[in-house]
């Protein structure tokens, strides 16, 4: 019954947003502000009607109303509060319902926002959310009904399905749709500009702040999509170039474009129609990648099962390109393409060729991606193309980009000069060689075989020089400015986050680097008994068993010791049985230092026999790559702290 | 009653017969040279009941008797070469999990470098360019 309402509110919603979207769009022709004002209503009306829904949606899941067909297939009465919470966006209709709530939150937060400067976009703004927003709401009431009924109603649900059982899963989705659908506001901009026939003063800042807002969160989603990943499959990796994470990288390769193509169009006025572009191919990406697995074309262990929604997403996402391409055609040649500049080797050339390499990035992975389409089309078989595929291209990027954000941060704006001329160049690379010699003994690089090793040792020579650059490049600013380290920092917030990320994205490198010298070993060992890998002493201490919430959990109870014999930890990677599936699912567990992380699947056990088989892997530097992400989180949060601080002062 | 004993019988013929276990065996038994050779064979063949992941990072039943099948070949002194062809004859080009550089297939290689290299010269030339109308 309270279903019912749940569709009532959506039915609402999408005439609202219907009614938005053409008042916004009379109200440019016929000049009227009340029917604008009353258009802007709407979009807070919108985002209230659906926040009603999916209230109402978590509430009937709490209520365990199994009265509804999607409640009872994605929950069961036995199902632990968190997961009854994530349990809303477990599957199609529940995930529509998640990105259309927010991206009608991002575009009421958008819209009422608006500052003085951007006023005249105002009208286009609310036309490009609204037609988002519109077709959503109606694909939400026609094709994927949340609040479809039951008949006759069940007693039971059949359960949540047991790997999103997961604590990251229960934040993923969300983080990842925020960032999703907080890009359609450069999109939405970028649209408004065109229309407009110009940029307005505050055109980059307000896009920027939330690119670097769409970035965050895309990043931070993406991280806990890899985290998930490596606890829950137990395949030792937290990235397999799957097509779903494939097209989750591609609007965040772009959204880190866009960011310098708007630095660019800031400092020097130019690059206006390439953020242009990456705005509106940033939103494109992040709605293929949102429903890319939906339309059954690519498949993926993210797939939904079919659904004829898949056609319909795709058609308005033809439309939707189709019109803003037109729209660009159009009307960029009004937006003008900044004064002559000198470009030079100059800090400026440095982030043009940035994007260069993001927008090729992004592309390969793009390719790489649809590769099943096209090698149909071309062969009439079907391939898909997996990791190792991926894994010779995106090294040589990295490398690039290791180097590349050494020599940029070198650079200055409008001048050919590097900063500090010879000196600083002889300094940051005599400082390197220790640092690359040191972190390349550490992660035991001279065990790889030569081009893995070749590979290495450029990639981190290179990190350890860009490191060095960047510091220089604090270094030289704090003095230039003469006001102190701890001054200079408080007043340049944006560019301590920026310094951050970019140190997060070396980080990273390095940490992608390390990865290589992976090891793996299987050991099938019986209470008591201990095996012996890379130092470690891993005794089995017993098999046993619990219940834990909703689960049947069977662990091996692990000591790891050191070579001395010291104890160092207790693991328990378990096998656990829900009661909705009849297979055994992996619950990994690791052991990390700084360097490595031991990783240890239970793969067989026999309580009775007290045996466990148990594959071990020693997977280097993971722990750099996770606080890699932290950095540049931390960075963009910073970014944004300190450009609304700025724009205060 | 009954039911539970048909049930215990299946489950131990199960344990008796759990592939698994023979797999697992037989990787122990591998020399080091085998051992490489093993995982970089099964490192390039793709697991065919699951999405993205090789025969190696899979404990499906299909991937355990393909792995079966590579120490069978290892066994069998076959060249790396000589066990890639044996299972393209059986599967297809579709058990690789990267485009073999061969017919059409190029395309999937080449076109990334194409796109790097237009692009370094469109970049070169758009940067020159300016710089010429400045100057």
């Amino acid at each position: 019954m309270l279903g019912e309402f749940g569709f009532v509110l959506l039915m609402l919603a999408c005439s609202i947003s219907f009614y938005s979207f053409m008042g916004s769009g009379i109200s440019v022709w016929i000049r009227s502000a009340p029917l604008l004002q009353s258009a802007k209503l709407g979009t807070a009306l919108v985002a209230g009607l659906t926040l009603s829904a999916s209230l109402l949606l978590s509430f009937l899941f709490l209520e365990h109303d199994f009265s509804l067909q999607y409640v009872q297939h994605n929950s069961s009465s036995d199902l632990p509060f968190r997961y009854l919470c994530s349990a809303f966006w477990a599957a199609l209709e529940g995930s529509h319902l998640l990105w259309t709530l927010l991206l009608s939150l991002v575009s009421t937060v958008a819209v009422w926002t608006v500052t003085k400067e951007n006023r005249p976009l105002l009208p286009y703004l609310i036309l490009s959310f609204q037609s988002v927003l519109t077709w959503m709401l109606f694909l939400a009431l026609t094709h994927s009904d949340a609040f479809a009924p039951l008949f006759p109603a069940a007693t039971e649900g059949r359960g949540l399905n047991a790997l999103l059982q997961n604590f990251y899963m229960t934040i993923h989705p969300p983080s990842l749709f925020t960032g999703y659908t907080s890009l359609s506001v450069p999109f939405a901009y970028a649209m408004a500009a065109l229309c407009h026939g110009g940029f307005t003063p505050g055109w980059v800042h307000t896009v920027r702040r939330w690119t670097l807002f769409a970035w965050g969160f895309l990043l931070f989603g993406i991280t806990l999509g890899g985290r998930w990943a490596y606890v829950e499959l137990g395949w030792g990796g937290y990235w397999a170039w799957d097509p779903v994470e494939n097209s989750s990288l591609i609007p965040w390769l772009l959204a880190t474009a866009l960011l310098h193509a708007l630095r660019v169009q800031g400092k020097t006025g130019h690059f206006g129609r390439m953020s242009i572009l990456l705005s509106l191919f940033g939103f494109f990406f992040s709605y293929l990648g949102t429903f890319i697995t939906r339309s059954g074309i690519i498949s993926s262990v993210h797939s939904f099962a079919q659904s004829p929604i898949g056609p319909a997403y795709l058609g308005f996402l033809l439309v939707l390109a189709l019109s803003a391409l037109v729209l660009y055609a159009w009307r960029a040649p009004l937006l003008g393409i900044g004064a002559p500049t000198q470009w030079g080797i100059s800090r400026g050339s440095a982030l043009v060729c940035t994007q260069f390499i993001l927008i090729l990035f992004a592309m390969i992975v793009c390719f790489g991606t649809l590769y099943p389409i096209l090698s149909e089309a071309l062969t009439g078989e079907r391939f898909n193309i997996q990791a190792p595929y991926f894994n010779t291209f995106a090294p040589y990027i990295g490398v690039v980009l290791a180097g590349g954000i050494g020599w940029g941060n070198l650079l200055r704006y409008h001048t050919s000069r590097v900063m500090g001329g010879k000196r600083a160049l002889l300094f940051t690379f005599l400082l390197s060689l220790p640092f690359s010699v040191g972190y390349g003994y550490v992660t035991h690089i001279y065990h790889s075989a030569f081009y893995p090793f070749l590979l290495q040792s450029v990639g981190i020579s290179l990190c350890g020089w860009s490191f060095f650059c960047l510091g220089w490049d604090w270094i030289y600013r704090v003095r230039q400015a003469g006001l102190g380290f701890l001054g200079y920092t408080r007043r340049h917030v944006v560019y301590v986050g920026a310094w951050l990320a970019h140190v997060g994205v070396l980080v990273g490198i390095l940490g992608f680097l390390g990865n290589y010298r992976g090891m793996e070993k299987t050991f099938t060992v019986q209470t008591g008994q201990h095996v012996e890998m890379m130092g470690y002493q891993i005794q089995l201490e017993g098999v046993r068993f619990r219940h834990v919430e909703n689960m049947e959990l069977y662990y091996a109870a692990l000591s790891i010791r050191n070579g001395h014999g010291q104890e160092l930890a207790h693991i328990e990677p378990a096998r656990a049985k829900y009661p909705t599936s009849q297979d055994w699912f992996n619950e990994v567990d690791t052991w990390s230092t700084f360097w490595h992380d031991l990783y240890v699947v239970l793969a067989r056990f026999d309580p009775e026999k007290q045996e466990a088989t148990l594959q071990v892997y020693l997977n280097p530097t993971v722990r750099l790559v996770w606080s890699s992400i932290a950095l540049m989180i931390a960075g963009a949060f910073l970014c944004l702290v300190g450009q609304r601080r700025r724009k205060h002062v | 009653m009954r039911m539970g004993w048909i049930l215990v019988m299946w489950m131990g013929l199960c344990g008796f017969s759990d592939p698994g276990m023979d797999l697992l065996r037989e990787e122990a038994a591998l020399t080091d040279s085998e051992l490489v050779l093993y995982q970089k064979v099964s490192d390039q063949l793709r697991c065919p009941t699951c999405t993205g992941i090789s025969v190696r990072q899979s404990d499906s039943l299909f991937s355990q008797q393909i792995r079966t099948a590579v120490i069978e070949q290892i066994r069998e002194h076959h060249a790396e070469s000589e066990i890639m062809q044996f299972f393209i004859d059986r599967y297809g080009q579709w058990i690789l999990r990267e485009p073999p550089k061969q017919g059409l297939h190029w395309v999937a290689w080449v076109l990334p470098l194409v796109f790097a290299l237009f692009g370094a010269i469109w970049v070169g030339a758009f940067l020159s360019r300016s710089q010429k109308r400045a100057s």
